[in-house]
């Protein structure tokens, strides 16, 4: 899709990334394997690929959750390795077990993670107020997680996500289990997030996401990007008509 | 305090205070269900008693008009059943009466006859061993009826037998009596309170939140780890200690409303001071206990995981619950340097009324420093990825080395809990049967459990190590057993004598061996522990253990382990844990657990042996002679070169995922 934002600043950029992790056996894993890409402000790049490919491995390396084995990237121009506190503070990271507490109310959650990043006072109680509003929970503000509905949830972890307004999102198959209504409205926002001139990076295996948001696509299989560009790129490459031969093609191939 | 870090700890809280759970173990049990029950179990026992009291029980007796019939005619609370003379005993193990008893006269051929009763009870049955109390009562007052009807025929006044009239008068204070009264229970009930409020929050802290995702979106905010580990850290301590000033202070109130009463019937006075010192070692216990099982939780890859792994901690945490409630056992530099056991004495201490200072303060420095180490390596843990983020999906108990060894421990610490709950249970409803059963019946079904569980069924024969083994160490393992006895006990009464003085064990032991009689006591004390303990501890926990990839000394030391704590004895602990160390290192070397169980039957069948014949004889148990020594070394020395010539089982840790 086109997004009346005109690509911005370079906010994330990845470069020979990997991550190894010690097997039962004694044998080394490669979760993720010389990985380099980059992403900016305005854009929504999707990282496609089969479970097991690398994808939240990826994503946790960005987020500063997972410390690379080689490698080196930035966020918002900051290290992921020597500068994760700043990291941290510049991004918004949603999965799909969305990670809320459940015995907190969504109001609590929005709050404690706003404190978390800094924001105090009345900037903070206007920042919850709005994002609560913004998602539509704010009649809901006072309900405890454990009794919203799984799309509520969802726009819960959304919010709380952005409350301190960060530059970078990253989306880890964040419509994973919810039912199409409450997917499309996930989308939603990502869309409009984007058109805010956030950067967001966005992992999937489904295809009509993809089609839908991504700018550019990078399709990650074993643990390396197998093709990366725009929908058109890719299909022009394969000489492909429709997105999902193309994304069979490229993890079928021998890499 | 750092913002992040008051953050931080409001949305634990917050948290904490909705979780159901946290409600009933950190307030209900301690505070309303422990009291009630300890309150109602004490009421349904003076209940009992006193049913019992005026219970009418039977006596057998072969001749209704015999000298003695008066004697339970007298007595409105016996009933007399004739029986036939030689089938007094039979009466009695036939439940057909409560107690029996015979009159034979003795002395024969002397100018002098004196009588002698014979009194036949099962100690098993409350209703025989209350029948034998009040007939040998009746008994006793016949018998000084006798010798004052004596005395007045021959005219010496009765009263000139009362030569000396003794008299006690008890110095300690009403508090000090009921602080010792209480420490009977109070410690016992503390410590298990503090483990289950610390069980439950650290596992909902960190486990839980690993399962619900919610620890990555913790650490993914701006905020250094060690502020989260901090936090939580804080959070379980506070939480566990202030469970257990609850508990406390649940105690205090069911005693001073006599819920719970001493037991005699009086009420217990607690004083404030001892109180108040209670509560405050309360705190660094709680605070130490809640740690570990923090550790444990992050260790852990889920709830279950956190769970499961949390049980070898209450085993241990009995041993100095139990320690405590021994007025014999006292305070000393050793005990003060244990963590738990050394505050769970001074609670003892501070009951009774004589704490020492010094003691004190060890103890507070030692249980600061473990406090110390334990929030350190909890902090380093928290900090490593793989154990924040679970991302290792490997199923609990699956087919994998570290899965295999989960199972096990997890096969182990049950099987440990139901064999001292239902053997205690077999063994007072059947005495010896009831031995005999537990041993020969629940242990092989725990090997069985535990050959399931870390799936091992099908290789059983390799698992345990039952293979033939060469003659060399058959004899190794003989000399073994033979060279151990002498230090083993030696150093077992020096550890005993030194920090926590008890009877004295092997005269006890030389007595319940006369009760059994030799053939069966060789059968059930050396023969039956030497095959069904060996499969259980050398056989399975330590072929599981090397297989999992333990290295040997490890494995070893691990089986024994568990194998000192099943023995569920404080006096014990060392003896066993030490002998167990040389039975692994026989079956580890001697490459077959008959090996083992060669050694295990040698050691236990020399001692029964050996005991029986010094008690026969009536010698005293001291052989601490030269020659005694320098045939223990030369056994220890032969056995271990014999021994160490067998090559141990190559492969034995081999991977088997």
């Amino acid at each position: 899709m086109e997004h009346s934002v005109e690509r911005g600043s370079l906010r994330v950029q990845v470069d020979a990334l990997a991550k190894t992790y010690p097997g039962h056996d004694g044998e080394a894993v490669h979760a993720v394997r010389d990985l380099s890409f980059e992403c900016h402000a305005g854009e929504i790049f999707g990282l496609l690929g089969l479970n097991g490919a690398g994808k939240t491995t990826t994503l946790r390396m960005l987020a500063t959750s997972l410390t690379p084995t080689a490698g080196t990237a930035t966020v918002a121009g900051h290290d992921i390795v020597r500068e994760s506190r700043e990291v941290r503070q510049s991004i918004g990271f949603l999965s799909a077990s969305t990670g809320l507490y459940h015995r907190l109310t969504a109001a609590e959650i929005v709050r404690t993670f706003g404190q978390l990043h800094g924001l105090e006072g009345d900037l903070l109680e206007e920042r919850v107020r709005r994002t609560l509003e913004t998602f539509g929970i704010d009649r809901y503000a006072d309900m405890r997680c454990e009794k919203l509905s799984t799309g509520m949830k969802q726009k819960v972890g959304i919010a709380r996500c952005v409350v301190h307004d960060p530059p970078v999102l990253i989306l880890d198959e964040p419509t994973s289990g919810l039912d199409v209504l409450a997917a499309d409205t996930t989308l939603d926002f990502v869309e409009t997030l984007c058109a805010q001139g956030r950067c967001v990076i966005f992992s999937t295996h489904i295809m009509s996401e993809v089609e839908r948001l991504c700018d550019r696509i990078a399709i990650l299989h074993a643990g390396r990007i197998r093709a990366v560009g725009t929908a058109d790129e890719l299909r022009e490459e394969f000489s492909e008509q429709y997105l999902e031969k193309v994304f069979l093609r490229a993890v079928s191939e021998e890499g | 305090m750092k913002p992040s870090l008051r953050i931080l700890l409001e949305k634990e809280w917050r948290e904490l205070r909705r979780d159901r759970r946290v409600l009933i173990v950190s307030l209900i049990l301690p505070v309303l269900l422990y009291p009630g029950l300890m309150g109602a179990s004490q009421r349904l026992q003076s209940r009992h008693a006193g049913q019992m009291q005026e219970r009418e029980l039977r006596v057998a007796i072969a001749d209704s008009t015999g000298p003695y019939a008066g004697v339970v005619e007298h007595d409105s609370t016996l009933v007399p059943v004739v029986v036939a003379a030689d089938s007094l005993e039979a009466a009695v193990r036939e439940r057909r009466a409560d107690v029996a008893f015979a009159r034979k006269v003795a002395g024969a051929g002397g100018t002098v006859s004196l009588d002698s009763i014979r009194v036949w009870a099962a100690s098993a049955r409350e209703d025989s061993r209350e029948a034998s109390r009040r007939l040998l009562e009746d008994f006793e007052e016949l018998r000084a009826e006798m010798l004052r009807e004596d005395l007045d025929r021959a005219g010496v006044p009765s009263q000139s037998l009362d030569v000396v009239v003794l008299r006690a008068h008890s110095i300690a204070t009403a508090a000090e009596e009921g602080g010792a009264e209480a420490a009977k229970i109070a410690i016992y009930l503390l410590l298990m309170i503090l483990y289950m409020a610390g069980s439950v929050l650290a596992t909902d802290m960190v486990a839980g939140e690993k399962e619900r995702g919610t620890l990555e979106t913790l650490f993914l905010a701006p905020v250094d780890r060690s502020e989260i580990a901090k936090a939580k850290v804080i959070v379980v301590a506070v939480g566990t200690a202030a469970t257990g000033l609850l508990c406390l202070a649940g105690l205090v109130a069911s005693y001073h409303w006599g819920w719970v009463r001493a037991d005699d019937g009086s009420a217990i006075r607690l004083g404030l001071l001892p109180f108040g010192g209670l509560a405050l070692l309360a705190v660094p216990a709680g605070a130490l206990i809640g740690s570990v099982l923090l550790g444990i939780s992050t260790w852990a890859r889920s709830l279950k995981e956190a769970q499961t792994s949390m049980l070898p901690v209450m085993l241990v945490l009995l041993v100095p619950a139990l320690m405590s409630m021994q007025q014999s056992i006292e305070m000393s530099t050793f005990i003060a340097v244990i963590p738990v056991a050394n505050l769970a004495f001074l609670m003892r201490d501070l009951l009774a009324g004589h704490l020492s200072v010094v003691y004190l303060l060890l103890s507070l420095v030692a249980t600061t420093i473990y406090l110390a180490l334990v929030l350190r390596k909890v902090t380093a843990m928290l900090g490593r990825e793989e154990l924040v983020l679970g991302f290792d999906h490997e199923a609990l108990l699956a087919r994998t080395p570290s899965g295999q060894r989960r199972a096990l421990h997890l096969s182990l610490a049950s099987s440990l809990l139901i064999y001292f709950y239902l053997g205690q249970w077999l063994q007072s409803r059947w005495e010896v049967g009831g031995l005999a059963v537990s041993l020969w019946g629940l242990l092989p079904l725990f090997v069985f459990g535990g050959l399931m569980l870390t799936h091992s069924v099908r290789d059983w024969r390799e698992v345990l190590g039952i293979r033939l083994p060469r003659p060399g160490a058959g004899l190794g393992a003989i000399l073994l057993a033979w060279g151990a006895i002498l230090p083993l006990v030696v150093g077992w009464q020096w550890v005993q004598d030194r920090f926590m003085p008890a009877p004295n064990l092997p005269s006890a032991f030389a007595e319940s061996l006369g009760e059994l009689g030799l053939p069966l006591a060789v059968f059930l004390l050396a023969f039956s522990p030497a095959v069904v303990e060996e499969l259980l501890f050398r056989g399975l926990a330590l072929g599981v253990l090397r297989r999992s990839g333990l290295p040997a000394g490890a494995a070893i030391f691990g089986s024994a382990f568990y194998f000192a704590l099943m023995h569920m004895s404080v006096h014990r602990f060392v003896l066993t844990f030490l002998l167990g160390s040389l039975l692994g290192f026989a079956a580890y070397r001697g490459r077959s657990i008959l090996v083992s169980m060669l050694l295990h039957f040698t050691y236990n069948a020399s001692l029964v042996l050996g005991l029986d014949y010094f008690s026969r004889h009536e010698m005293p148990i001291d052989p601490r002679g030269f020659l005694g020594w320098t045939l223990s070394g030369g056994g220890l020395v032969a056995g271990f070169l014999l021994l160490r010539r067998e090559a141990p089982l190559r492969g034995a840790a081999r991977d088997v995922s």
